[in-house]
């Protein structure tokens, strides 16, 4: 069995931002494209800090701090705005919010 | 010790942000409209102080202070004083009126720190800080369904913009060791060529930054988020938040890509020429002013990319010369449209082109104003949009993008028909009713600042060019290749 390197947690993480990428793409549920989008963050933070590991420095994982910061600051904007939708319509389907025209 | 007076300016910012807010909080009198008048003084005060500051490089070059971030940084705080100047008089009918002020705030600092970007990570932070704000007041106006479908809308296509560019950063991370601009750029010339991991990065960046400035294919988010969006912040989306995203693009490209300028020039052109193309034909087709304005914006960031591509070439101070010189007239000339479409849709709850019909009678100033800037933005001269227009074609020329310049001169002269047909709506068309149309105080004054800078840029740009040279040095001189031993990030243990 060979070890785990870094080439492994970098295809990790290349196939959850792949899942996250098709999932923003076909889901229809804004929380469910919401959990996809983290996912995409996530996958990013993961190979952040398996790189930084590999390459023996620390600012992989400072930037994956930085990354979370962001995410969170994300997170709350997201799911405000989400209510809001909800509160002004009763549903959050994607495909019914299109008073806009596309 | 780090010298940290560079960023005096961005802490007012910050600062100005709290005390609006408390100030709000306070109930200091709301019919004063006095929040919008406290934001876009202290905006100017940035300004000033600013210019003041030392030039530095801080944190191994992560953050850049110089003259090419000042040019950019006085773009976003004009804009932010006027959008701030023209929202006031809404001020005493708006919940959250300390908020949204903030906001805007919050969001000019993350550009700034776009603009003074020497790493990805700073840059994506910038991004992201400007971006996050912008979706929490595209859906400011709750109760407006059309305000928070538009905030779904950029919700989910910024955030998937800013994954991809943060998946470009942990790539160019990977490769070189580090995200500062100086360690991208040791790479290039370590290696002697374009490793196919880092086209994947520079395509992941490219994205995200694409988003930003609202170019084609990246553009879908712009005409539905521009519409729904209350106008103010159209106005500043448009304007601020596209210009910087080209302040990091461009510093991106000559900086840390300075190396192989021949690799992504081409990803330019093609950038450029589906934004003048698809903008031009889709924005003949809408009867939507916010809309017609939305494809316009688009068009317009294909010509700032005409003058990006001709930046590949050996001089590139004109190009960074004129995309400053732009930057800067084409936010007041763009701000100046929407805050005119503002006062027509606040006043006949319609945002048609065809509200504006027989502007002229109802409100002849305004109808001036408006026809000024719509041939501004058509290039019509003497107006500054013709100055900047030429200036853009004249760089993506010395650069050899012949081409591309042909195909923006005559995408302008396509571009003057969409914006005719609004001026005809204006001043041929007869209105519907008489009516007067009242303008607050606060908006005619933004208008007028609007208006005058218009002008006098397109009669004088004498003082606009000589910005751009600075700045266009400042990053030649940042952007100059030297020896692995003198970069910045060499210097750490």
């Amino acid at each position: 069995m060979d070890p785990i390197t870094a080439t492994h947690y970098i295809g990790l993480s290349a196939i959850l931002f792949a899942i996250g990428a098709v999932g923003v793409g076909i889901k229809r549920n804004p929380i469910v494209i919401f959990m996809c989008i983290e996912l995409m963050l996530n996958a990013a933070n993961l190979a952040l800090v398996a790189m930084g590991k590999h390459l023996g420095s620390i600012s992989g994982q400072m930037m994956a701090i930085f990354v979370m910061a962001v995410a969170a600051a994300e997170v709350a904007i997201g799911l405000g705005i989400i209510v809001s939708i909800f509160r002004s319509r009763e549903t959050i389907d994607i495909d019914e919010v299109n008073l806009l025209k596309l | 010790m780090i010298d940290l007076r560079p960023l005096i300016p961005h802490c007012l910012i910050v600062g100005l942000g709290i005390l609006v807010v408390l100030l709000d909080a306070l109930r200091v009198r709301r019919n004063a409209c006095c929040l919008g008048f406290v934001t876009a003084l202290g905006a100017v005060a940035a300004i000033a102080l600013d210019w003041m500051g030392p030039d530095a490089r801080l944190w191994a070059g992560q953050i850049v202070a110089d003259p090419y971030s000042r040019a950019f940084d006085t773009i976003f705080l004009a804009v932010l004083a006027v959008v701030a100047l023209a929202s006031a008089s809404d001020e005493p009918h708006i919940a959250f009126a300390g908020e949204y002020y903030a906001l805007l705030c919050f969001a000019t600092v993350g550009l700034m720190f776009t603009a003074s970007a020497g790493s990805l990570l700073i840059l994506y932070v910038g991004i992201e800080l400007s971006t996050i704000c912008l979706m929490a007041l595209v859906g400011f106006a709750k109760r407006d369904r059309r305000s928070s479908e538009a905030a779904v809308k950029f919700f989910v296509l910024g955030s998937v913009g800013s994954a991809l560019m943060l998946y470009g950063c942990s790539i160019v991370f990977g490769l070189a060791g580090g995200t500062e601009y100086g360690k991208v750029l040791g790479v290039l010339s370590g290696v002697g060529g374009f490793p196919i991991v880092l086209w994947l990065g520079f395509a992941c960046v490219m994205a995200g930054l694409g988003f930003k400035i609202a170019a084609v294919p990246f553009h879908m988010w712009a005409p539905d988020v521009y519409q729904g969006a209350p106008t103010t912040i159209t106005a500043f989306m448009s304007t601020a938040s596209k210009v910087g995203g080209f302040a990091a693009l461009l510093r991106f490209l000559l900086v840390a890509l300075g190396a192989a300028p021949d690799r992504w020039a081409p990803v330019i052109v093609a950038l450029s020429a589906a934004s003048i193309v698809l903008g031009n034909l889709l924005a003949v087709a809408q009867t939507n002013l916010k809309r017609m304005l939305a494809y316009s914006g688009i068009t317009q960031a294909g010509y700032l990319l005409v003058a990006v591509a001709g930046a590949s070439a050996a001089d590139s101070g004109l190009a960074v010369g004129a995309v400053v010189m732009y930057g800067m007239l084409y936010g007041f000339m763009n701000v100046g449209a929407f805050l005119v479409a503002q006062v027509i849709e606040d006043h006949t709850g319609s945002g048609e082109i065809t509200a504006l019909k027989g502007l002229h009678k109802r409100q002849p100033l305004l109808a001036l104003a408006m026809l000024l800037f719509l041939f501004s933005l058509g290039g019509i001269p003497p107006l500054a949009g013709f100055v900047g227009k030429l200036y853009l074609f004249a760089a993506g020329w010395e650069g050899g993008r012949f081409a591309l310049v042909g195909l923006g001169a005559v995408a302008s002269v396509v571009a003057l028909y969409y914006y005719l047909m609004v001026a005809l709506q204006v001043y041929i068309k007869d209105p519907d009713d008489d009516t007067r149309i009242p303008v607050s105080r606060q908006v005619s004054l933004a208008v007028a600042v609007c208006v005058v800078a218009t002008l006098a840029i397109g009669v004088y740009p004498r003082p606009l060019v000589r910005l751009g040279d600075r700045a266009a040095t400042a990053l030649h001189a940042y952007a100059a290749p030297r020896p692995q031993s003198a970069l910045p990030s060499a210097q750490k243990p």
